[in-house]
């Protein structure tokens, strides 16, 4: 039995916007995972401030491995910026800017190397390694000379 | 495999009986599971899809197991069945939603992509507030809280 029943909804899109409950929060993580996944991780800061379930998906690394199994990948650039009124250095990604500019352009403040929280002008031996795959930086075993300034890619 | 003629009915939460080819069955692999394990009813129950959601899964399947079984002209054939997905979930928000748990729950992946690239694509270009309104979901931040989520992002907030 094949039915073609299906008629174009495209202009009534509205219709949706007052219907009552809605199963969205009836939907299971992994499935709404499976739907932020697909979203441009630019839009994440943004999403985040949706519900704290958002937030808590788009900040998880599962996402992440969610991402690269549906082939989601974006260029970005990482800068490690250390600002004059912070105490570590900020870890920014920057992504090319739509349409043809070539400027990078703004990107979510997500990780910060935490060296030296009391500032980073004094030598440390401490190491974080930084995750482009999944966004997050861990601890790494300690380097034998504390060092000043010290950063590898 | 000479058994591409077997009938297997799939039977819906409310009981009722859809009668399918069995290579439409295996389109859900739970299904596809299900035989290879060695049950070889006739009959199987999907008791957690209703029989709207279940007739139109069986829709899709239907026609991407014919459009697969097409020899040659598989460029058109793949252009038809993308129109077909198109045109297949344009449908409202609850019927997204049941059409991808329902695929979630029978493991038929094709659907289950496409269910979700849809709410994807309605949402990526929203603000918070919108998705917030289409799916009816409680902000359940306190302002402070709100504040601190959009700290961490400062930057991106930027124009």
């Amino acid at each position: 039995m094949i039915s073609s029943r299906v008629e174009p909804t495209k202009k009534k899109k509205k219709n949706t916007v007052r219907e009552p409950p809605s199963m969205f929060s009836s939907l299971p993580d992994e499935i709404v995972e499976n739907i932020l996944a697909r979203v441009s991780r630019w839009k994440y800061p943004s999403l985040s401030l949706v519900s704290k379930r958002f937030h808590t998906l788009l900040s998880s690394m599962e996402i992440y491995k969610t991402r690269s199994q549906i082939g989601a990948t974006e260029t970005c650039i990482y800068v490690l910026l250390k600002l004059p009124d912070h105490p570590s250095a900020s870890c920014f990604s920057l992504r090319p800017k739509p349409n043809n500019q070539n400027r990078t352009k703004r990107g979510g403040r997500k990780n910060r190397f935490k060296r030296n929280s009391s500032g980073f002008s004094e030598p440390s031996s401490s190491v974080r390694i930084f995750d482009c795959r999944s966004h997050t930086s861990r601890d790494a075993p300690n380097m034998t000379v504390a060092r000043e300034d010290a950063s590898t890619v | 495999m000479s058994e591409s003629n077997k009938k297997i009915s799939l039977i819906s939460s409310e009981g009722e009986a859809f009668e399918v080819s069995e290579a439409v069955a295996r389109e859900f692999e739970i299904v596809a599971h299900m035989l290879e394990d060695g049950c070889s009813g006739s009959s199987i129950p999907i008791t957690t899809v209703d029989s709207n959601i279940l007739g139109k899964v069986i829709e899709y399947c239907t026609k991407h197991v014919e459009v697969g079984n097409v020899e040659g002209n598989s460029e058109k054939a793949e252009k038809d069945l993308e129109e077909f997905d198109k045109r297949f979930i344009a449908v409202e928000m609850n019927t997204l939603f049941s059409l991808i748990l329902a695929a979630n729950y029978l493991n038929v992946k094709g659907l289950l992509n496409i269910g979700c690239q849809k709410v994807a694509d309605t949402i990526k270009d929203m603000k918070p507030e919108e998705v917030r309104s289409i799916f009816n979901i409680e902000n359940d931040y306190t302002p402070a809280e709100e504040e601190v989520v959009r700290k961490e992002n400062e930057w991106a907030f930027q124009p």
